[in-house]
C-alpha cells in the first residue's frame, strides 16, 4: 500500500469551478443580476467628484471632460455625479414597487383561484380597470393626490398589481387541477392551507420573472412621471427628471445632458430583462 | 359489519348543458378488513365512484354511510376530522405529491393536521417509522419527491395514506402506473400492511389479474352501473354477465392451454349522456333479446352473495322473468 495521496482541490478552486460552471449555465442571472447589483452598490456606495445637490454657477453647460467627465448642465450641475446619485432614490423605489405589486398579487391572485361567480366577477372588473391607460390613470392619481414620492409606490402598484393578480390567479388555477391539491384535500386540509402550504410554493418561479420584469416597468414608471414633474422634487437627482433637462438643451447642442441618464435607465432595463431571462431558462430547466 | 356503505348512489356532472350520469344507482358495501375491487373501463364511473366513497365529492344523490355516520350530512370541519379515517392512494405516485415539498414533510403534513398535540420530533419519528414500514428509510425524508423512483414515490403516497391510522383506504389504480416487477411488491406491501391493522380496502382497477390477487369482492362498472359483483373468485372464474365474460376473454389466461370462451362486444363504448331506459349494455350485447331495452336491469341475486343486472343468466329460468323469450 502506497499512500500516495492525490491532490485534492482547494476549497477556493471548487468555489470557483462552480461558480463557472452556474455563469455557463445561466449567463442571464449572472450578467443581469451582477450589473444591476453594481448599479446598486455605486449608487451608494461610490465616491462622487461633486455634491449631485450642489450646483457650481461658475461651471455651466460644461461639455464632457477630464474635470466634468459626463458634463455639466444649465445650472451648474455635475451630470456624472447626478447619474450615479440617481441610482439611490429610482432602484429602491422601483424594487419597492415590486415587492408591493407581489404581495398584492399573492394575497388577491392566490384566493381568486377558485371557480367561483364572484372571482370571474372580479377579473372582468380587473379587465375593465386594466383597460384604462394606466400610465395616464396613474399620472392622474398622482397628480390629484399631492407631489410626493410615496404616490410614485402607488402609480407602480395599480400599473403591476392587476399583472400579478392575474398571472399568479392563472398559474394556481393550473396548479389546483394538481392530484397534489386532490390529495391535500383528501389528507384533510383546509382551505387556507391548500392555498399558502401546497399553491403558493408552486408560482414562486413565475413571481421571480415577473419581478424583475416588474422592476424594469417600475423604472420606466419612475423615469416618465419624473420627466412629467410628478413625485420627486428638486434638486434631487433622478434619471427621469434629469433626461427631461436635458431634452430642453438637445436641440442647442448640449446632448450630454439627457444622455448620460437615458443610458443608465437603458443599462437598468437591460440588465433586469436579462435577469428576467436568466430566470425563465432556470425554472423551465429544472 | 360493514365500515362503508354506499346507498344508491347517482353521479350526474353537467358539461357543456349536456348532462353525463357518471354513476347510476350504485350501492355497495365494505366488510372491516375486506378489499372490495371495482373494476371497468375508462369512463366507467369508477374513480368518480372512489370519490364519492371518500366524500371528495358529493353525490348528485344517493348516502355514503362510513362507520354508521353519513358523510352528507357532516360539516365541512367534521368531514375534514373524519378524513384521518379515510384516505386515498392515488394512480398517478407523482402528480399526487407537491413537488415543492420534501418527502418527510409530505408524509408529515396528515400528522400535523390529525395530530396536532405532537410535537415535532414525535412527528418525525413517526414518519421515520412509517417510511421504514413501507420499505424506505429515514434518509428518504430529505429528499423531495422527483428524486424517487416510481416505486419509491408510491410507496410515499401510502405512507401518507396510512400514517393516521385509517380503517378504510380507497386505492385509484394505485400500481397501474408501475413495472410489473415493482407492482407485484407494492401490491405485497398493501396486503401486508391490511393484515396488520385490518384495514379496509376499496380497490379500483381495470386490471383483472391485479384484482384477482388482492380483492375478497369485486364489482364490476359499466356506463355508471355494477353489473355484477360477487365474490372475487367466483366472479372471475364463473362470470354472469356478458359484459364481464367480454372483460375475462380480453386478457390472458395464466393457466397454459386453458382457453377463453371469446365473447365478442359490438362497437365502442357509448357516451353516458342520456338516463338509461334499457340495459346498459343494449346494443353491443352479444345475447341480446327485445325485453332487454324496455327497461334499465337492476342486480338481480344469482345466488347468496352473487348479483348479475343481466335478464339472461344461466341460473334463471326464462319463466321467472314474467316474459317469453
Amino acid at each position: 500500500m502506497s499512500d500516495t495521496t492525490f491532490a485534492q482541490p482547494s476549497a477556493l478552486s471548487q468555489v470557483f469551478t462552480k461558480t463557472v460552471n452556474y455563469v455557463r449555465a445561466s449567463p442571464g442571472i449572472v450578467v443581469g443580476g451582477g450589473m444591476l447589483a453594481l448599479m446598486l452598490l455605486a449608487s451608494f456606495l461610490a465616491p462622487l467628484p461633486y455634491d449631485p445637490m450642489t450646483p457650481d454657477p461658475t461651471a455651466v453647460l460644461k461639455a464632457p471632460s477630464g474635470e466634468y467627465i459626463f458634463g455639466t448642465d444649465a445650472n451648474g450641475f455635475d451630470v456624472f455625479s447626478r447619474v450615479i446619485a440617481a441610482g439611490r432614490s429610482d432602484l429602491p423605489l422601483a424594487l419597492m414597487g415590486t415587492l408591493a405589486s407581489l404581495v398584492i398579487g399573492l394575497l388577491i391572485g392566490l384566493p381568486l383561484s377558485v371557480k367561483s361567480k364572484w372571482s370571474e366577477g372580479f377579473m372582468r372588473a380587473l379587465d375593465a380597470f386594466q383597460s384604462f391607460p394606466l400610465i395616464v390613470l396613474s399620472v392622474t392619481i398622482v397628480s390629484l393626490t399631492g407631489n410626493d414620492i410615496q404616490n410614485i409606490l402607488y402609480a407602480i402598484v395599480i400599473i403591476n398589481g392587476p399583472r400579478f393578480i392575474r398571472l399568479i390567479r392563472g398559474e394556481a388555477l393550473s396548479i389546483r387541477d394538481g392530484r397534489f391539491i386532490e390529495a391535500a384535500i383528501a389528507t384533510g386540509a383546509r382551505p387556507r392551507r391548500v392555498v399558502f402550504r401546497h399553491i403558493m410554493p408552486n408560482v414562486v418561479d413565475v413571481c421571480l420573472v415577473q419581478c424583475s420584469l416588474t422592476t424594469a416597468n417600475a423604472v420606466i414608471v419612475i423615469a416618465a412621471l419624473n420627466f412629467l414633474g410628478i413625485g420627486v422634487s428638486p434638486p434631487t437627482p433622478t434619471w427621469g427628471s434629469m433626461v427631461q433637462v436635458g431634452a430642453q438643451a438637445i436641440s442647442t447642442g448640449q446632448w450630454w445632458i439627457a444622455i448620460w441618464p437615458g443610458v443608465a435607465i437603458f443599462i437598468a432595463i437591460a440588465s433586469l430583462n436579462m435577469l428576467a431571462n436568466g430566470i425563465q431558462r432556470q425554472v423551465e430547466g429544472s | 359489519m360493514s365500515i362503508m356503505e354506499l346507498h344508491d348512489v347517482n353521479q350526474v356532472f353537467r358539461r357543456g348543458g349536456k348532462e353525463v350520469y357518471a354513476v347510476n344507482g350504485v350501492s355497495l358495501s365494505v366488510e372491516k378488513g375486506e378489499t372490495v375491487a371495482v373494476i371497468g373501463e375508462s369512463g366507467s364511473g369508477k374513480s368518480t365512484l372512489g370519490r364519492i366513497a371518500l366524500g371528495l365529492i358529493t353525490p348528485t344523490s344517493g348516502e355514503v354511510v362510513f362507520d354508521g355516520t353519513n358523510l352528507g350530512a357532516l360539516s365541512k370541519k367534521d368531514m375534514r376530522a373524519m378524513r384521518s379515517r379515510l384516505q386515498v392512494v392515488f394512480q398517478e405516485p407523482y402528480e399526487s405529491l407537491n413537488p415543492r415539498i420534501k418527502v418527510g414533510n409530505i408524509i408529515a403534513e396528515p400528522l400535523l393536521i390529525h395530530r396536532p398535540e405532537l410535537s415535532r420530533a414525535q412527528r418525525m419519528e413517526k414518519v421515520v417509522e412509517i417510511l421504514e414500514r413501507v420499505g424506505l428509510t429515514a434518509e428518504h425524508a430529505d429528499r423531495l419527491p422527483r428524486n424517487l423512483s416510481g416505486g419509491q414515490q408510491q410507496r410515499i403516497g401510502i405512507a401518507r395514506a396510512i400514517i393516521t391510522e385509517p380503517e378504510l383506504v380507497v386505492l385509484d389504480e394505485p400500481t397501474s402506473s408501475l413495472d410489473v416487477s415493482v407492482r407485484a411488491r407494492v401490491l405485497d406491501l398493501l396486503r401486508d400492511l391490511q393484515r396488520e391493522r385490518d384495514i379496509s380496502y376499496v380497490f379500483i382497477s381495470h386490471d383483472l389479474a391485479t384484482v384477482g390477487l388482492i380483492s375478497d369482492r369485486v364489482a364490476v362498472m359499466y356506463l355508471g352501473k355494477v353489473v355484477e359483483q360477487g365474490p372475487t373468485q367466483e366472479v372471475l372464474t364463473n362470470p354472469r354477465h356478458p359484459y364481464t365474460k367480454a372483460l375475462l376473454s380480453a386478457t390472458l389466461s395464466t393457466v397454459v392451454g386453458q382457453k377463453r370462451e371469446h365473447v365478442p362486444l359490438r362497437g365502442e363504448i357509448p357516451n353516458p349522456s342520456k338516463a338509461p331506459t334499457k340495459c346498459v349494455l343494449s346494443g353491443r350485447c352479444p345475447i341480446e333479446v327485445p325485453e332487454c331495452s324496455s327497461w334499465p336491469v337492476s342486480l338481480l341475486p344469482v345466488d347468496e352473495r352473487h348479483d348479475v343486472a343481466c335478464l339472461l343468466t344461466e341460473a334463471r329460468e326464462p319463466a321467472e322473468l314474467g316474459g317469453p323469450l
